[in-house]
Formats: C-alpha cells, sequence, structure tokens
C-alpha cells in the first residue's frame, strides 16, 4: 500500500502495475477528478466543440528549480502556463493533459502537494485535467520532478488575434507589475539565496481575457503572456512579426521597489525578466480606457495600464523613454540568464 | 524627468555652451548606467562621453583566458568563473562557456565563497577560480583565499587576474585628449581618494566621483564642467551618503595580506603595465594557480579587424568597428568588450547600437 505520508516513488510507480494504480487513485484521481478522466481510459473522449469556433492547442515542458518557491509551486506553474498560452491567443480553456516525469526516489508526500495544487489551479481557472501519463526514471535522469500540460480550448467565432497585427497608434498595455515570478525564483535557489518578499506572480489569466474581449471583441489586436524572456521579447517578437516599432515610457512600466533594487544587484533588467501571471495587450487607441476599465475590474488586472504605443519603424526596434527622458533600446535577453525559469 | 534632474541639466546647457567637453566615465559600471538611461540623448550635443577601461572582462587579454584553458587541461580540475568570464573569448573561436558545453569541468559563480563551497564539496577535485576585477572584488577573493588557509583547504587555487585601477588610468590618461574624469565609485569605497587625489594633480585633471544613479552622473558632470571653466582640476565627491576619502581600511588590510604588487601586467588595449596587477604575497603562494599548476602565459593574438583596444582608451566609437552588431554580437563576441553589458560595446549594443 502506498505510504502517503513517508513514502518515496520507486521505478514501480511507473512500471503500469499496481503501484502505479494506487498513485493515480490516490495521488492524480483525487486531485483532478472529472468526468472524462474517470471514465479511466488511455484517451479522453470530449465532446465535439461549436463547429463555429476554432479549436486551440498548446503544450508547455515545466522543469522549474527549485519546485516550490514563493507563491507557487511547479504545479499550478504547469496549469497557468498551458492556460496563459491558450487564453491569450482568444482561446476559453477547456481541457488540459498532464505528463510526469519523476525521478526515482521523490517523496511522495511532496507529489501530492504538487498534484494537489496543479487541482486547485485547474478549479480556479476552470479547466479540466482529463488525460495524464505517469514515467519513472533512475535516480540522476531527472531532477526530482518534470511536469508537461497540452491543452485544448476554444475560440468564438470572430476571435482572431495574431502577433502580426500591430499597426502604428495602437497602444500597449500591460496587465501588472512585472518581474516577480522571476526574482521569486531567483531568491529561492540554493547559489543566490537572499531574502526578499517578493512572490511569484503565475496566475490564471483566461478570465482576464474575457473580460477584455467583453469589453472590446475587435479592437483588441493581440495579446501575449510575459515569460521567459520578460515583456522586452513580448514586445521584440511583436515588433518584427508586426514589422512596426515599439515606444515605451518608463515610468509607466508597473515594478515593485524591491524587484528594482534585486535586478540591479544581479545586473538584469525587470523588462527581461520572466512573470508567469502577466500579459501584454496591442489595443486599438480608441478601445484602450474600456479595455483598461475591464481589465481593472478583474483581480489579475487592477495593476493594468498603458505602458507605450506602437510607432512606424522599418528596423523593428523597441525604444523606451527612460526616467530622466533619454531613449534607450529595450533588447532581447540573450546568454544564460536564469535557466530552468518555468 | 524630475525637477531636480532638469534644473541640473538646464545647470548643464547654460554653463557648458560654447566650447566641447571631452570626459571619460572609467567604470563598466557607469558606461552601463549611462546607456541605460539614455543619458547621451540629453546631454547637449558639445559634451561627449568617453567610455574608459573600467570593465574587468574588456581589459583580459586572450592569454589569460589561455590559461584558463591550460588549467582544464590538468586531470580533476574544476575551474569556477563570474558569469562574464565565461563567455570572454579566446581569440580561437573558444570560450570557457563554448568548453562547459564540450563537457569541460566548468562552473559560473557569482562569488569566490561558491567556488570554496565547491570545493569543500568536490575533495578529489582541484578547485580553480578564475578571478578577475579592480580592487572592487579583489578583497573578496583576499578574505576566501584567507579563509581557505584558515580551514587549510588544499584543493582550492586562484588564477590571479586582479589588477590596479591607478595604474590603468594613468595609462589611459597619457594617451587621451580629455577635459575631466568620472572616477569610479565603487574602487574610490575600497582605495579611499589619495590616489584619485595623486592622479588628478599630475595630470591636471578634473576629477569627480561619483555614484550610479542618473543623478548621480549628471551632478557630476555639472561638477566637471564647473571645475573646466573655473580652471580648476581637483577630486571631488558627489557620491558623499556612501563615499569616504578614507575608503575601506578593513577590505584594504585583507587585500594587501593577500596579495602585494605583480612586477607587470599585460591589458588589453593597454598592454604591458608595470606594477599594475596583484600577485600573491608569499605567505599565501600555496594558492597561486599559476603556480601550482606551472602555467605558462603566451602571447595571445587579439581577434582579427576588432578594435576594442582602442574603444577601451576612448580612442574609438563601438560603432566605428566594422564587426560591430554583424559578426560581434553579444551571443558570439568577438572582442571582450562585446561580452559584458558593463563593456562599451556591450551596453552600446544593448541600449543604442548607434541607432538612437
Amino acid at each position: 500500500m502506498i505510504d502517503l505520508e513517508n513514502g518515496k516513488i520507486t521505478m514501480e510507480y511507473g512500471a503500469g502495475g499496481r503501484a502505479m494504480e494506487e498513485l493515480i487513485s490516490l495521488v492524480f484521481k483525487p486531485a483532478f477528478t472529472n468526468d472524462f478522466l474517470n471514465e479511466g481510459n488511455d484517451q479522453a473522449i470530449l465532446p465535439c466543440l461549436d463547429e463555429k469556433g476554432k479549436i486551440a492547442f498548446t503544450t508547455d515542458s515545466y522543469v522549474v528549480t527549485p519546485l516550490f518557491f514563493a507563491g507557487g509551486n511547479i504545479g499550478d506553474l504547469a496549469i497557468n502556463g498551458t492556460v496563459n498560452d491558450l487564453a491569450v491567443g482568444g482561446a476559453v480553456p477547456l481541457y488540459i493533459s498532464a505528463g510526469f516525469i519523476i525521478e526515482e526516489g521523490f517523496p511522495i508526500q511532496k507529489m501530492k502537494k504538487i498534484v494537489a495544487s496543479m487541482g486547485e489551479a485547474a478549479k480556479k481557472a476552470g479547466v479540466k485535467v482529463v488525460t495524464g501519463d505517469t514515467k519513472v526514471v533512475e535516480k540522476g535522469a531527472a531532477s526530482g520532478l518534470f511536469i508537461n500540460t497540452a491543452g485544448v480550448g476554444f475560440v468564438p467565432e470572430g476571435v482572431a488575434l495574431s502577433g502580426n497585427k500591430a499597426e502604428a497608434g495602437d497602444v500597449i498595455i500591460l496587465s501588472g507589475s512585472i518581474a516577480e515570478h522571476g526574482v521569486a525564483i531567483m531568491s529561492a535557489r540554493k547559489n543566490m539565496e537572499f531574502e526578499t518578499s517578493i512572490v511569484s506572480d503565475t496566475a490564471p489569466l483566461n478570465g482576464l481575457v474575457q473580460s477584455m474581449l467583453a469589453a472590446s471583441p475587435k479592437g483588441i489586436k493581440c495579446m501575449r503572456d510575459a515569460t521567459r524572456g520578460g515583456v522586452a521579447a513580448v514586445l521584440n517578437e511583436i515588433a518584427k512579426q508586426s514589422n512596426v516599432g515599439m515606444m515605451i515610457e518608463e515610468s509607466k512600466i508597473p515594478v515593485q521597489k524591491e524587484v528594482v533594487a534585486i535586478c540591479d544587484m544581479f545586473g538584469f533588467d525587470p523588462l527581461n525578466i520572466a512573470c508567469e501571471g502577466r500579459l501584454v495587450a496591442i489595443v486599438k487607441k480608441e478601445v484602450a480606457g474600456d479595455v483598461l476599465n475591464a481589465m481593472h475590474s478583474n483581480p489579475f488586472g487592477k495593476g493594468a495600464s498603458i505602458i507605450g504605443e506602437v510607432i512606424k519603424d522599418s528596423d523593428n526596434l523597441v525604444q523606451m523613454r527612460t526616467l530622466i527622458g533619454g531613449l534607450r533600446l529595450v533588447e532581447w535577453f540573450y546568454g544564460e540568464q536564469l535557466p530552468r525559469i518555468c | 524627468m524630475t525637477d531636480a534632474f532638469k534644473k541640473v541639466l538646464d545647470a548643464i546647457f547654460s554653463e557648458a555652451s560654447g566650447r566641447d567637453f571631452r570626459f571619460m566615465e572609467f567604470c563598466g559600471g557607469h558606461t552601463y548606467a549611462l546607456a541605460k538611461s539614455g543619458m547621451a540623448s540629453v546631454l547637449p550635443d558639445n559634451i561627449k562621453m568617453v567610455h574608459g577601461p573600467g570593465c574587468p572582462v574588456c581589459v583580459l587579454p586572450t592569454a589569460k583566458v589561455a590559461l584558463g584553458m591550460q588549467v582544464l587541461q590538468h586531470k580533476d580540475v574544476i575551474l569556477c568563473a563570474y558569469g562574464d568570464v565565461m563567455r570572454v573569448p579566446d581569440g580561437k573561436g573558444g570560450s570557457f562557456a563554448k568548453m562547459k558545453a564540450e563537457g569541460a569541468y566548468v562552473r559560473t559563480v557569482y562569488s569566490p565563497l561558491d567556488a570554496l563551497k565547491i570545493a569543500k564539496e568536490n575533495q578529489d577535485k582541484k578547485v580553480v577560480f578564475f578571478a578577475v576585477g579592480f580592487e572592487t572584488t579583489a578583497p573578496l577573493t583576499a578574505a576566501v583565499v584567507m579563509e581557505a588557509k584558515r580551514q587549510k583547504i588544499k584543493n582550492f587555487f586562484v588564477l590571479n587576474n586582479h589588477i590596479v585601477t591607478e595604474k590603468a588610468m594613468r595609462a589611459v590618461l597619457a594617451e587621451s585628449e580629455l577635459c575631466g574624469v568620472i572616477a569610479p565609485g565603487h574602487v574610490a569605497a575600497i582605495t579611499g581618494f589619495a590616489f584619485l587625489e595623486k592622479v588628478a594633480a599630475d595630470f591636471k585633471m578634473p576629477m569627480v566621483v561619483t555614484g550610479f544613479e542618473p543623478m548621480d552622473l549628471l551632478v557630476a558632470i555639472l561638477m566637471l564642467v564647473r571645475q573646466v571653466n573655473g580652471g580648476s582640476y581637483r577630486l571631488e565627491n558627489e557620491y558623499k551618503r556612501v563615499l569616504k576619502p578614507e575608503g575601506n581600511p578593513v577590505a584594504m588590510a585583507l587585500l594587501n595580506k593577500v596579495f602585494s604588487a605583480r612586477k607587470d601586467f599585460n591589458w588589453r588595449g593597454l598592454g604591458t603595465i608595470p606594477d599594475s596587477a596583484f600577485s600573491f604575497a608569499e605567505e599565501y603562494e600555496d594558492f597561486d594557480a599559476k603556480k601550482v599548476f606551472s602555467l605558462c602565459e603566451k602571447e595571445g593574438a587579439e581577434p582579427k579587424g576588432c578594435i576594442c583596444p582602442l574603444v577601451i582608451k576612448g580612442e574609438k566609437e563601438p560603432t566605428d568597428c566594422p564587426l560591430f552588431a554583424r559578426a560581434c554580437v553579444p551571443e558570439n563576441p568577438v572582442g571582450a568588450c562585446m561580452v559584458s553589458s558593463e563593456g562599451t560595446c556591450g551596453a552600446y549594443y544593448k541600449y543604442n547600437r548607434g541607432k538612437l
């Protein structure tokens, strides 16, 4: 019988026998329970979606280290990350798959905690974990636990967000203060431990996105969640895709003082640091006010603000007016900044 | 822009009019802060900031990187280096980062303390810390070496590239035509002001030691303009909230205990300068990787076409280099100035690229 308190994952938990069955029924099912999963088949058989809309499909693997950090753990990250990848495409996230690669010797209690967080995150986001897989690898072949999630969502008819739609004159909206996930992870890293009150911003953004789309179904050009590479990467991506430039204002970018101080200490620019619950939206100027109002009434968009605008620029540069009124580029990050941030 | 900032800027515009000013910020931290704030775009056109050699990896010749690679040829060695050092090119297309990817035992550390920890955890290996930096980082290396000696740790060594600010500053000032110098704040925090005062007097050079906020730099520039206009040349302290004239005697004592003056050191761009670096004091020679591994420094070739040596002296702009933003980019630096965002080319690439 599986020992949920003091047990360790051994190779047999991935071998397809009784141990694996116990792990599924005592750890995974209680957290994820839903009709599709409970069928217990090799696949989830899902109802057909409205044929007028479209299907969004995404996948992401989570290798964050450490597994637990201030504000979350790999479990809720794995749900929120995939939910957000669907949401920023204008999709309503519906179904998630979860694949676990577990290192031999991993404590079952930790596993249970992580899976429970996933269950809670799924509930909050309104998605169902409908199918999954477990593999156990020998000690040293993985570091603790890796999770892969894939997600399916429904894009209602008429919603067509894309990174190639930004035009000069559009405004750039950021949904909240930046770089908190990256800083929370840094502070939990063994070789850089420092004290901070900053917690990860990991959150599901599908509710926020839906309220934005409801406020202006046609005025939102595109959205991206600012994960690896931070807001800087998102802006550079969109600038390139749409063949435009961007001009942002440093004074308008919401960032906590403590985040700035920590980033300074390590020589990082908060604009390059990952968020896990923030999005950037490119919006027609005329509807920016309506979209912002809708965002402010959502818990994950309270700190939303207009940070700049799209400009004409064949070099596709992202520029920033600094606090002193100077101009500088906002570049992609290069090199190995913070590996395994998500 | 705050009112206070605007007031200083207005003063600069009115007091600096009528002539050209060439000021050098010596320290890479200042180069970075200037680029990051977009300072050049708010200053009047007649004030030109020239970027100095105060970025430790920029002044590291390829021959020093080659020494690290020699150490890695030895069996059971783990080489530990700061992140920026990992990417310094060896002039032949290699770097520690590339060796790491190919399986060499190379680790990135944030401090020599991390390297010491690795040594304690890997007693069957020889752990070599590749030390770089001016008087800012040297005391920490010294402290860690003393700690290693106290704990009788026998498998920890330092490949020492710690360098002396004063000598580099004198070498640059002897060759450059400048109106004033923004002196390095972090160095002065350790060394104190005495050497800067001497340099200012010897070269009749207005000098202001300052902090790293845009406002610090702006005020320092105004102070330099005023010195030039008033015909004076002395060291002034804009960074009073942090800097004391005597520096940090505790750190200096550590430094002087573990290290002594090195006969000469070959700087990238500046050539060989006598007494311009630190070597181990006799009592600590057992930690000297160069000695322990009998390393032999060979003349290294600088990459073809790279004008870093002229950039380091403030004679050329990064955008004057045919390689800049073409063959030489941060992802694949040809010259060392592109490696760190405190290096002139790295800061230019990241924050301006000659396009703004």
